[in-house]
């Protein structure tokens, strides 16, 4: 059905946009004090202030009308879910705790740094809502040239040869994607992903035009996942950014891939219709970025580099949420994105205090570390052994419901999904071999001098929260998991 | 006390919060808080046996919520907080406290970062003590999981010159071991469901999965379909024979076993030995043989065989070392080939036999890795053949020498030979499961241990007294070494002795099973 275009429809609608609003407000203001104040440190005050605030705002408001049942917005281009809201909060809770993350020494431009991370966020949170094919291009440029400058802001020379790779596949992506949804509407005359037309068109007529442009925009989120085959860019850019951006792009325009991900798939999936198995498909997607992010993370000894590849096999991870094709699987996926932000944000968090004050690039930087600051160094362990996988953490109880949703369900053949469940599990004593590197030299390694000792400070605080919140998930898992048994997801 | 079980594991988890307190200057509070924590575990543990009730099968039951999560069509996952002992877990139990006590007073002169180095060794002694008494199997995995960290960096930072590559091998094996048996694990609990408030339960409970009225239809426990030649639940059966396997270890995945135990220092040698190989053992019979009772009975011949084979491998491995640890090492592995043997067997003497060599090997390899640890701390020479004579300068110390190797070779009179007799008497049971030829092997295996151990004797003991290849002064045993020693070999000679405390514990138990397995024998 066609609605009627009137003014009334957006002025309705805006009202269900606060959240996204109070985004936009705080970027222009962030723009206008950077206007006003030159002095470096008030001005970073200021925006960091107004950041915080922003942040907060935004997030209080997505609680605060949470949405009790799906509304769809501006004709279709966005559609407010309680799913989609989740996902919302959880890159928010990013945005702040990147803020938290950031210094002011390292940061040279605190206007610019902190509009460019919120316009992120903005775009992120239009991305998870979008409906619509041009919805979904505009507020996926929304994340990407924001996400290209972060990475060359004030970084110098490698900076900026990074920021022009991840800018050279972003921009060639997004011309697929676009080409992708351009034979999409030739195939389906609709741009609503999810208006039954969309759906019914591709029932009825399933072309091959079609499947190749389901692949493209699929590559597309796959690149913005970081996912294999489209992971190349991630290395070189977390190893390039600085530890608060390399923890940023790792979690808020992964998570909001993620999401969108999720709904793209259940709509070409076509409530099992289509001929193409995309169970068979994602799971093997999985395992290879699992697999392959895994073992590349084996040669790695720039602390970075291995996180971003210990990211690429976590999109694994989550990617494997998405197999199951149900209620439980995605119950699971937002279950592991939560505890996958607070873990790895606790990991970058400790990498980025000892990278400040000790100067630690490599691993074998953290040699006899353990004796600058034990806290720090039980944060960071515990924040590892989550992503591995193990008790007593949230990341444990995270894979349990990943792997339960995927043995019971029955989107892929038995076989199959046996040899998913097995693969997934034996990546991770792989997964152990690497990520104990750093506890090992922070622990065993000795070294010939004792270190200084790394100050207090917000940074330490807010990583020995992250870590003991990691405990939490593994003793009162029903806490997160009883909040999202409640979200639906709705196409 | 019905709290007992809860005290026993989570003292000295709170010890560890304590001293974590503790300023890491104060070296004496961390041991005296490490020996009060064990001493108080031993004082419950007699508090414990004192009050046993006869004629029921699990004692100490406690049961709390801890995870009740809705998982939407499927059920809901329910995981407790259940904990208990019988005949099988309580002898372990008490092996724990006492083993850990005795590696508390071994760790008294540890010099190198005291804090972090008790702080491990008492969350290792609470993770042990709860994979023990652990009935729902989340618990238990979580349990035996956090085992390793702790033993990973006790290994790799208080160990010997390979730490390294040792601590990294012994995690590698064992968390592969343990992903295995997660899997099954997973599977398990989604295929057991107990209907209850118009609900399913998907329950951890071990009490739950061995009841076959609560394996869900059309699930893969019911199914016949094959893949591969084998059902599902065969799969399931090797994938938890191969996990706990390596644990326990039995050959071929035995190899992590002797590089951890020569590079780990003298305690932690004794807990791996004791107390972390029971583990797998233990874990055959709590959950394996109990939830695949035909899948036991299918390859009872394949598990049988494995203890086999470990028995002799591990014998003629030991007659080869060079190195004193090495051998103690390997025969460990010879010795937890009679668990495999007596749970293959199905018999009540064997799975008795079982239990009891579980607890037995538990006190002598202890006595043995001490007596390395008192050759080692002196000298920082391990190799046999360096030395000769010891008789005459060290006196107390060749006697206890003596002891431990006979019980090791399961002479009359020690432990080690109840068990093994069991074990062989349940082996050769007409009803056995496994071929008497099996057991018949396993005897020569004896021998073996005969050979390995009365040649030891003979080189380092006997002959003239020459100091070869190392330095020190070799003196005789300091009295907290023989309180170490005395008491074990105590131990050792009263179980030896007097098997029918021990073994009445134990017998329900076996009993049970033993009627389980013999119940899904196709007449």
């Amino acid at each position: 059905m066609q609605e009627a275009y009137s003014i009334s429809e957006v002025k309705g609608g805006l009202a269900y946009l606060l959240p996204e609003l109070t985004l936009t407000a705080g970027i222009l203001l962030i723009i206008i004090a950077g206007i006003i104040w030159h002095n470096k440190s008030r001005l970073w005050e200021i925006s960091i202030t107004l950041f915080v605030i922003t942040v907060l705002m935004a997030g209080v408001l997505i609680v605060y009308d949470w949405p009790q049942n799906s509304i769809r917005l501006f004709f279709g281009f966005i559609q407010q879910t309680d799913f989609a809201a989740y996902f919302k909060l959880l890159v928010l809770t990013g945005c702040a705790l990147t803020a938290g993350m950031s210094r002011k020494k390292s940061v040279e431009h605190p206007a610019e740094y902190f509009t460019l991370v919120l316009s992120v966020a903005l775009g992120s949170t239009l991305f998870i809502t979008s409906n619509h094919a041009v919805m979904f291009l505009l507020s996926l440029e929304l994340i990407s040239l924001p996400s290209y400058m972060l990475t060359a802001l004030g970084r110098g020379k490698g900076g900026a040869e990074a920021g022009l790779k991840y800018f050279l596949f972003g921009s060639t992506v997004t011309a697929v994607m676009i080409f992708g949804w351009s034979l999409l509407y030739s195939a389906t005359g609709t741009f609503d992903f999810t208006s039954s037309a969309f759906i019914d068109q591709l029932t009825q007529n399933a072309e091959p035009t079609a499947y190749l442009a389901s692949a493209l925009i699929i590559a597309g989120l796959l690149f913005k996942v970081s996912a294999v085959p489209f992971h190349l860019w991630a290395p070189d850019t977390y190893q390039a950014a600085s530890a608060a951006i390399a923890a940023f792009f790792s979690t808020v325009p992964k998570l909001a891939g993620l999401a969108v991900l999720a709904k793209i798939l259940l709509a070409f999936h076509l409530f099992g219709q289509s001929p193409v198995p995309f169970a068979a498909i994602v799971g093997v997607l999985s395992m290879a970025s699992i697999t392959l992010g895994n073992v590349g993370a084996l040669r790695q000894k720039h602390a970075k580099r291995l996180m971003a590849y210990s990211s690429i096999a976590q999109a694994g991870f989550l990617l494997l949420a998405l197999v199951p094709f149900d209620q439980s699987g995605l119950h699971a996926l937002q279950f592991y994105s939560a505890v996958y932000l607070v873990m790895n944000f606790a990991t970058f968090y400790v990498i980025g205090q000892f990278e400040h004050h000790q100067n630690v690039q490599t691993v074998e930087d953290f040699s006899g570390q353990a004796g600058a600051s034990w806290a720090l160094a039980l944060v960071i362990t515990t924040g590892l052994i989550a992503l591995i996988g193990l008790p007593p953490t949230g990341g444990f109880m995270a894979k349990l419901f990943l792997f339960s949703s995927l043995w019971s369900s029955t989107s892929v053949s038995p076989t199959l999904r046996l040899v998913f469940l097995i693969l997934g599990l034996l990546n991770t004593v792989v997964a152990l071999f690497y990520y104990l590197k750093i506890p090992y030299y922070l622990f065993v390694k000795n070294r010939q001098n004792t270190p200084n000792r790394l100050p207090w400070e917000l940074q330490g605080v807010l990583s020995v929260l992250l870590a003991l919140a990691l405990l939490v998930a593994f003793v009162l898992p029903g806490l997160l998991m009883g909040w999202i048994n409640k979200t639906t997801f709705v196409l | 006390m019905p709290y007992l079980l809860s005290l026993l594991i989570f003292s000295p988890l709170a010890a560890v919060l304590l001293a974590g307190l503790l300023p890491s200057r104060k070296h004496q509070w961390f041991r005296m808080l490490a020996l009060a924590v064990s001493i108080g575990q031993l004082l419950a543990l007699i508090a414990l046996f004192n009050s046993l009730s006869p004629n029921i099968s699990l004692y100490y039951a406690e049961q709390a919520r801890w995870l009740n999560i809705s998982l939407g069509t499927w059920g809901v996952l329910q995981a407790n907080y259940l904990v208990a002992v019988d005949g099988l877990s309580l002898p372990l139990v008490a092996l724990s406290v006492v083993v850990l006590l005795i590696a508390v007073i071994s760790s008294w002169h540890e010099q190198k970062n005291v804090k972090g180095y008790f702080m491990l060794l008492l969350t290792l002694n609470g993770a042990i003590i709860g994979s023990f008494c652990a009935l729902d199997m989340l618990l238990f995995y979580v349990f035996f999981e956090f085992m390793l960290i702790p033993m990973y960096f006790l290994i790799g930072i208080w160990g010997g010159a390979r730490r390294e590559y040792a601590s990294v091998k012994f995690l590698l094996y064992t968390l592969f071991g343990s992903i295995l048996i997660l899997i099954v694990f997973i599977g398990l609990y989604l295929g057991v469901g107990v209907v209850q408030f118009g609900q399913i339960l998907h329950s951890f409970s071990v009490l739950d999965w061995q009841d076959a009225h609560y394996h869900m239809t059309g699930s893969w426990l019911t199914s016949s379909e094959t893949y591969g030649g084998f059902t599902l639940k065969a799969w399931a059966f090797l994938f938890l024979l191969v996990g706990f396997g390596i644990k326990l270890p039995t050959v071929p995945f035995h190899t992590w076993l002797p590089d951890a135990h020569v590079e780990a220092s003298t305690p932690i040698s004794v807990i791996l030995a004791a107390l972390l190989l029971k583990v797998g053992g233990y874990g055959l019979a709590r959950v394996v043989l109990p939830v695949f009772p035909a899948e036991t009975i299918q390859f009872s011949g394949l598990v049988g065989g494995l203890g086999v084979v470990s028995i002799v491998y591990g014998g003629f491995n030991a007659l080869a070392s060079k190195d004193l640890k090495r051998l103690i090492a390997y025969s460990s592995v010879s010795h937890m080939g009679f668990v495999l043997l007596g749970l293959a067997s199905g018999t009540t003497e064997g799975i008795a036999g079982a239990v009891y060599q579980m607890t037995s090997h538990g006190i002598i390899t202890s006595m043995l890795f001490l007596i390395a640890g008192v050759l080692y701390d002196r000298t920082h020479d391990r190799l046999i053949d360096n030395y000769s004579g010891l008789s005459t300068v060290m006196p107390r110390y060749t006697a206890l020498i003596m002891i431990a190797f006979f019980a090791g070779m399961g002479l009359p009179g020690f432990s080690g030979f109840i068990a093994e007799v069991l074990v062989l008497l349940g082996g050769f049971n007409p009803l056995s499961l496994v071929p008497v030829w099996l057991p018949a092997l396993a005897a020569s295996g004896l021998l073996l241990a005969a050979g390995y151990f009365a040649w030891t004797i003979q080189r380092m003991l006997y002959g003239p007294f020459v100091t070869k290849g190392f330095a020190g002064t070799l003196t005789d045993l300091t009295s907290r070494e023989r309180f170490m020693l005395v008491s074990l070999a105590i131990l050792t000679l009263w179980l030896g002795i007097l098997p029918q405390g021990l073994l009445s514990l134990i017998n329900p138990f076996a009993e049970g099973l033993s009627r389980l397995l013999s119940e899904h024998l196709v007449p």
